[in-house]
């Protein structure tokens, strides 16, 4: 399950208006998410999230439900 | 059967495709020699060429007249000295272009010099030995009414180099004769038989697919055991300098007599002598009256690096583009002083 | 044995008959020992250095695979990957680093005599490295699932078809292959068949017939006028092209035949309308593993900088590019300059969108994009060339001295004919989506033009000394 606000992170990043993204979905699937522009998204959701990533996770994601799953795992921790 | 009429088309088609393709990139030219019956192996006229062999890159043609350089007409211009350049591939200098052979070297450093009108005439041809040379000289460069006639001499040209249909040359009665029979053999009939196919490039190609196959080194070409580095040719018949030595040095002598009989006419043979020559061989010359120039003796200055070395192809071979200059430079000064004597003495 | 060899075309004809009369189950082992006698034919010492590294590397990725804490896996990977680089390094790198060094100190004042190695170079060293560099990469980023046994990964780490010069295969595309059932395909056959005649033809009849004057006209520029110098730096940019695609070609063909499926490394390079383009046509394999295992991970360790992150990670990648293929300055600095026009073009977003709204349509647009990127990269190509950077400044020189000779006219025809032949064979592929442009034909067709191509090249080959191919020496 991708939340809404991962969604909305990455939706005003790339300035799309509407476009549904799904767990399986790798990047090169969503409009405008290029090698250039990844990193403006990660660094995106480490800002609204947050968090902070290391290089071994983010290069390790095969997909945006990772990323989902990741970010999770994160904030999880964060909240104790 | 409709079948095999398509592959033959588009068979006949590619083939055609391929013919202007080698001849536009000039990959294989059609030949630019070929076998005239006085003179055996000969330039073709007006043929372009294109060497890009294992040392040097030659791009120009024949003229029309059949010699390399300027074409200039058998009717001689009267205020000119005109000079031909007989010799074998050192001369022919099929390994740079024109623009930086010695031929031009010595025409404009001599009409800058003698302020005259200089026409230097190059026949050199790969391939020929002395007998060659001074075949060339009665059927070709006497035609052409030259004032001077340098004769580019190797040690290697004094024997059989035996590479060509040429004819052959001996002996009658201590006169020279030249046996035109050389076209009659089996291999020079099927040569003749087959000329108009050097006429195309696919000829040309599949010509030397042949000759590959003649050196008895197609095996080795398709094992892979010739690498990058080995040339065909050192694969021909060395040269053999006992092979028949007495005859030679006959024949040879009778053509310097011949050379050195014309000394007092129009045409002023001089021996060039680009390296050693056995000793007795110096003696003949020195015996005659024909002048000689020591190339050799400039050319020793320098080492075989500094002269033969092909930097392309990382060896070693004809002259490059410093040896020429130095040739030229060498043979403009020795002829300013050759023509300086002459006019002395008139 | 070189690909455009007569004894090379024997060596695939017996393999891929052996391979397939052989019973399934032993064809990795025929392979195995036919990748082996492949490289011995080359190489015999350093297929000793091939099967050492193999084995090493193959040893510490099970043990990343098998490992659980991520401290251990990251030690793992970092040896595994020293090691590979610095048996790179010291084959191909040794000496360029003793002599910059020594260059450096002579500069600083100090007369140092410091020895150089005659160390020879591995064939094929830089393209297998960066394919088991990938396999032990792809175990530790977990993009590798497929785990294989030691036989299955010697075939890959030594696959005959692309270990002289690529393409780089990624193991996650290549192992499964290689641990499949290949039965026999008549179409593979054919594809193979028909990828290796139009790679010779490539190879042969364009790359290396005019890299002939490229030689002499690069060796010695000062012999030669404006027209000739500029025929040789564009029958450059073609000579390499189509040597390279040609030979990636053939090792593509020749993997089909096997009933491997092969990258396709190149599409239509010179179509490109932005030197990013050019990177996504040209030697595909290669940027792809630099953009996968060496620009994405600086970017991500850079991206608090956002677009100077960015450049950062591009420079880097490019100038690593640069000096992978080659131990010499003149390569750094193609690589660098690659890596400047990416960067240029990163920063100048904005300028570009103004200058396309003046173009009056979109084709013309498209036109004069792949005219400069052209030219971006011809320019380039002069320092991928050129021996050193005198060398490369004087073919600059002559360029712009813009004198003419006799030959004008032949030079331009030349090159004309060059570039339209391998303009026209793109063209075809462009145009029906495939590098087997020859399948495209009727039968009687294709098989009058692959047997006419034959013949010419196998005339050829057997009159003119082999020119080696380019790649190899990286």
């Amino acid at each position: 399950m991708i939340s809404d606000k991962l969604k909305s992170t990455i939706l005003k990043e790339l300035k799309l208006d509407e476009f549904e993204i799904s767990e399986e979905m790798t990047a090169d699937q969503v409009p405008g998410w290029d090698s250039l522009s990844h990193l403006n998204v990660i660094l995106a959701v480490e800002q609204d999230f947050n968090i902070r990533f290391n290089s071994y996770e983010l290069l390790k994601l095969k997909n945006i439900g990772e990323l989902q799953s990741l970010i999770n795992s994160k904030t999880v921790k964060s909240s104790r | 059967m409709k079948n095999f009429a398509i592959f033959t088309i588009f068979f006949v088609f590619t083939l055609l495709f391929f013919e202007i393709y080698l001849r536009f990139t000039e990959i294989i030219l059609p030949s630019y020699v070929y076998d005239n019956k006085e003179l055996g192996r000969t330039h073709k006229p007006s043929a372009q060429v294109n060497l890009i062999e294992a040392e040097g890159f030659y791009m120009g043609e024949i003229n029309y007249l059949g010699y390399t350089g300027p074409a200039y007409p058998k009717e001689k211009n009267k205020d000119a000295i005109r000079i031909a350049l007989i010799g074998d591939s050192y001369i022919e200098g099929f390994q740079l272009f024109e623009r930086h052979h010695f031929r031009g070297y010595l025409e404009s450093g001599l009409s800058k010099s003698l302020n005259k009108k200089i026409e230097v005439l190059n026949f050199g041809i790969g391939g020929v030995d002395l007998r060659g040379m001074y075949l060339i000289y009665l059927k070709k460069v006497m035609d052409y009414n030259p004032d001077i006639v340098l004769f580019f001499v190797k040690k290697d040209d004094l024997v059989n180099k035996d590479v060509l249909p040429t004819p052959e040359a001996y002996l009658d009665k201590g006169e020279i004769n030249f046996n035109s029979d050389f076209l009659n053999n089996q291999d020079a009939k099927l040569r003749q038989k087959f000329a108009f196919v050097r006429d195309y490039s696919i000829g040309n190609l599949f010509k030397e697919v042949f000759e590959v196959y003649h050196t008895g080194l197609l095996f080795n070409k398709i094992l892979d055991k010739l690498s990058f580095n080995t040339p065909l040719n050192e694969s021909k018949k060395p040269v053999d300098y006992n092979e028949n030595k007495d005859m030679f040095f006959q024949l040879n002598k009778e053509i310097l007599k011949e050379l050195n009989s014309k000394d007092n006419t129009m045409y002023h043979p001089i021996i060039v002598k680009v390296n050693d020559f056995p000793l007795y061989y110096e003696e003949l010359l020195d015996s005659f009256n024909i002048i000689q120039f020591p190339l050799k003796q400039e050319l020793g200055k320098y080492s075989l690096q500094d002269l033969t070395y092909w930097k392309a192809s990382k060896k070693l071979g004809h002259w490059n583009h410093y040896a020429h200059k130095i040739v030229g430079k060498y043979l403009k000064e020795e002829i300013i002083t050759f023509v300086n004597k002459i006019s002395s003495t008139d | 044995m070189q690909f455009n060899s007569f004894i090379f075309l024997f060596f695939i004809t017996l393999v891929s008959v052996l391979y397939y009369l052989v019973p399934p189950k032993l064809r990795n082992y025929l392979l195995l020992l036919s990748n082996y006698l492949f490289y011995f034919y080359f190489d015999f010492v350093f297929a000793m250095l091939l099967f050492v590294l193999t084995s090493i590397t193959y040893f510490l990725g099970n043990k990343i695979n098998d490992s659980t804490d991520h401290g251990k896996k990251r030690n793992l990977v970092v040896f595994a990957v020293v090691i590979n680089i610095l048996a790179l390094a010291f084959f191909k790198y040794f000496n360029f680093f003793t002599e910059s060094f020594i260059s450096l100190l002579n500069l600083l004042g100090f007369n140092n005599n410091l020895f150089t190695l005659k160390i020879l170079l591995p064939l094929g060293i830089s393209f297998y490295i960066f394919q088991t560099l990938s396999y032990i990469l792809d175990i530790y980023y977990e993009t590798l699932e497929v785990k294989s046994n030691f036989v299955e990964y010697a075939v890959f780490a030594s696959f005959f078809p692309t270990i002289v010069a690529g393409p780089i295969e990624r193991a996650s595309r290549l192992l499964p292959q290689i641990k499949s059932q290949k039965e026999f395909k008549l179409n593979n056959i054919k594809e193979g068949t028909y990828l290796i005649i139009i790679g010779l033809f490539r190879k042969v009849l364009i790359g290396d017939a005019c890299g002939k004057i490229v030689n002499h006209i690069f060796a010695d520029p000062q012999y030669y006028s404006s027209i000739e110098v500029f025929t040789a730096v564009i029958l450059y940019t073609f000579q390499i092209y189509n040597d390279f695609a040609g030979y990636s070609s053939m090792a593509r063909g020749v993997a089909k035949l096997l009933g491997f499926d092969i990258f396709i490394n190149f599409r239509q390079p010179y179509f490109a309308t932005s030197v990013a383009d050019f990177w996504r046509r040209w030697h595909i394999s290669l940027s792809l593993w630099l953009k996968d295992y060496l620009f994405v991970p600086l970017q991500m360790k850079y991206r608090r900088y956002r677009m100077w992150g960015n450049i950062i990670a591009m420079m880097i990648t490019f100038t690593l590019c640069g000096f992978w293929h080659g131990a010499s300055w003149t390569f750094i600095f193609w690589g660098f300059l690659h890596g400047f026009y990416m960067s240029f073009a990163l920063l100048s977003v904005k300028q570009k969108q103004y200058f396309k709204k003046l173009m009056p349509n979109k084709k013309s647009l498209t036109i004069l994009q792949a005219a400069i990127t052209f030219f971006l990269i011809t320019f380039a190509w002069i320092f991928f060339r050129a021996e050193n950077f005198s060398n490369a400044f004087l073919i600059i020189e002559k360029l712009f001295e813009f004198s003419t000779g006799e030959f004008a006219f032949r030079f331009i025809k030349i090159l004309f004919m060059y570039l339209s032949v391998s303009f026209l064979l793109d063209y075809m592929e462009y145009k029906w989506d495939t590098d087997i442009i020859l399948l495209k034909l009727k039968p009687p067709v294709r098989y009058a033009i692959s047997v006419a191509i034959l013949f010419i090249v196998f005339a050829y080959l057997i009159t003119s000394d082999k020119a080696p191919f380019i790649y190899a020496q990286f």
